[in-house]
């Protein structure tokens, strides 16, 4: 029996690949159905992802929702983006968390625009949001707070409009 | 093609290949909450392969794979298990999974059955809001099967259960033997009376009436299909002695793993068919004041005959080809 190496490039740590072989007869451009696939597990790598760039991130809320935009950082096998969002700049007051896989996002709060009539004053909401890398090897776990956007969270205020 | 979907962190995704678990036409009432397994021979669906300390590793991920039952309008998982994947003998590797559905004998199965796999995790899913979402492994809800247990998530390799009186729901059933009459009421005191059954191996186990009238029974295990090496008895002169003091009805009073055995080696043979025979003897027990035999059950796992149908892979992956080698 011929043994067959092949190298394969370019694949991600802590990932699954299928692979399946298929048979070619190249004289009368016959090709066999392809063999089980089988799954492959790559082996996880042990690097932290790389931190985002505070100066590029930015959040913004409106009654309703509110917007996450930052530049991604450089990691070839970055898997998604874990979010939280507070009410207050402490972090303890968690309003929303999540793991989001663009760069750009929005995410719903509840609706902030409750005042009775335009006649009462009008406080402002303001929301804290921070932001941390996970890898395709789930990496993060490993992160303590410290690898999070900012110490002191992002925040976006949005001022409640008078009915 | 439709193709079962679920949520992750707030996205559908799925398992990227699956294969249809295919029926003959029923030869047995299949009911709600029946265990059936397919033979998965050489396949290795739930097999991942890894590397560690420096060697390529591999082995079964029992959350990697999930049987759904499928109907034009409905998607419904079920319990599931890969069971015996590491042994050596190919009759002892087989997909478990729980019906969900019954249909009767002489019929297509109502819907299809698809078991997909190659997915990690998939096994953690749940209904929410009329939609199947992921949960947290290993601790979520999921539809793993178990071989040990009480739950209704364990295997049972006597689902099929074949009662000796009206309420038998299955087409197998129990046959008399002798002139008119010697069997009354399914039960009989006549010396030489026979009954007989038919099973599927490899488990079986028989249940009578014990009492103070009861006498001595002989049990004759006959495989009866003539795959391997053909029909012949395995075994033979069993004697059961069902006196006791004080009557007990329902009593377990014999259990045979055909696996167990060490006597077959295909799947053919071991899960095959086999029938037993029933003799009341002339000898009993000195305390019983008579020969009375009242079988009142027994109980296997029906073999379907079912097959795994070729892979098929999902539309919106493609493999990528690395080019080829003479």
């Amino acid at each position: 029996m011929a043994e067959i190496i092949k190298t394969i490039t370019g694949l991600k740590p802590g990932q699954n690949y299928l692979f399946t072989l298929k048979a070619k007869n190249t004289e009368i451009s016959a090709i066999d159905l392809p063999y089980e696939s089988i799954r492959v597990k790559t082996p996880g790598d042990q690097s932290i992802p790389g931190t985002i760039d505070n100066n590029t991130f930015f959040i913004y809320g409106n009654y309703k929702s509110v917007m996450f935009t930052f530049e991604p950082t450089e990691d070839l096998d970055v898997k998604e983006y874990e979010y939280e969002l507070y009410s207050d700049g402490l972090g303890s007051n968690l309003i929303s968390t999540g793991k989001a896989t663009a760069t750009v996002f929005t995410i719903d709060v509840p609706n902030n625009s409750g005042a009775s009539d335009d006649s009462s004053a009008q406080s402002n909401v303001t929301y804290y949001g921070r932001l941390r890398v996970v890898d395709t090897s789930n990496n993060y776990r490993r992160m303590d707070s410290n690898f999070w956007t900012e110490t002191i969270f992002r925040h976006a205020t949005y001022r409640k409009p008078a009915r | 093609m439709t193709w079962f979907t679920y949520q992750k962190n707030s996205s559908t995704t799925n398992a990227p290949v699956r294969r249809k678990i295919q029926f003959p036409i029923l030869t047995e009432n299949l009911m709600i909450g029946d265990w059936l397994h397919v033979n998965l021979g050489s396949l290795d669906i739930g097999r991942v392969y890894y590397y560690e300390n420096g060697l390529i590793k591999n082995e079964i991920d029992l959350d990697s794979y999930l049987v759904v039952h499928e109907t034009s309008n409905s998607y419904t998982p079920t319990y599931s298990l890969i069971v015996g994947a590491s042994s050596e003998n190919q009759y002892d590797k087989n997909l478990w999974f729980k019906s969900v559905t019954g249909t009767k004998a002489g019929q297509e199965l109502f819907g299809e059955y698809y078991v997909y796999y190659h997915k990690d995790d998939i096994q953690y899913v749940q209904l929410s809001s009329g939609s199947y979402v992921s949960t947290s492994a290993p601790t979520g809800s999921n539809f793993i099967a178990t071989e040990s247990g009480t739950s209704n998530t364990k295997i049972n390799k006597h689902s099929t259960v074949v009662e000796n009186n009206s309420t038998n729901n299955r087409i197998t059933s129990f046959s008399f033997l002798g002139t008119a009459g010697i069997w009354n009421n399914n039960e009989s005191s006549t010396i030489g009376a026979k009954t007989m059954g038919t099973f599927n191996g490899p488990n079986f186990e028989l249940y009578a009436e014990k009492g103070p009238n009861c006498g001595i029974i002989k049990i004759t295990i006959i495989k009866t299909s003539a795959s391997g090496d053909g029909q012949k008895i395995i075994k033979s002169n069993i004697e059961i002695d069902l006196y006791s003091p004080t009557k007990q009805q329902n009593q377990n009073i014999y259990s045979l793993d055909i696996a167990s055995e060490n006597i077959f080696l295909k799947y053919e043979e071991v899960y095959g068919d086999f029938s037993f025979e029933i003799e009341i003897l002339a000898v009993k027990n000195q305390s019983s004041s008579n020969n009375r035999c009242k079988i009142e059950k027994y109980t296997f796992s029906k073999r379907y005959d079912l097959s795994l149908g070729d892979e098929e892979v999902k539309s919106n992956i493609a493999f990528k080809s690395i080019g080829g080698l003479k």
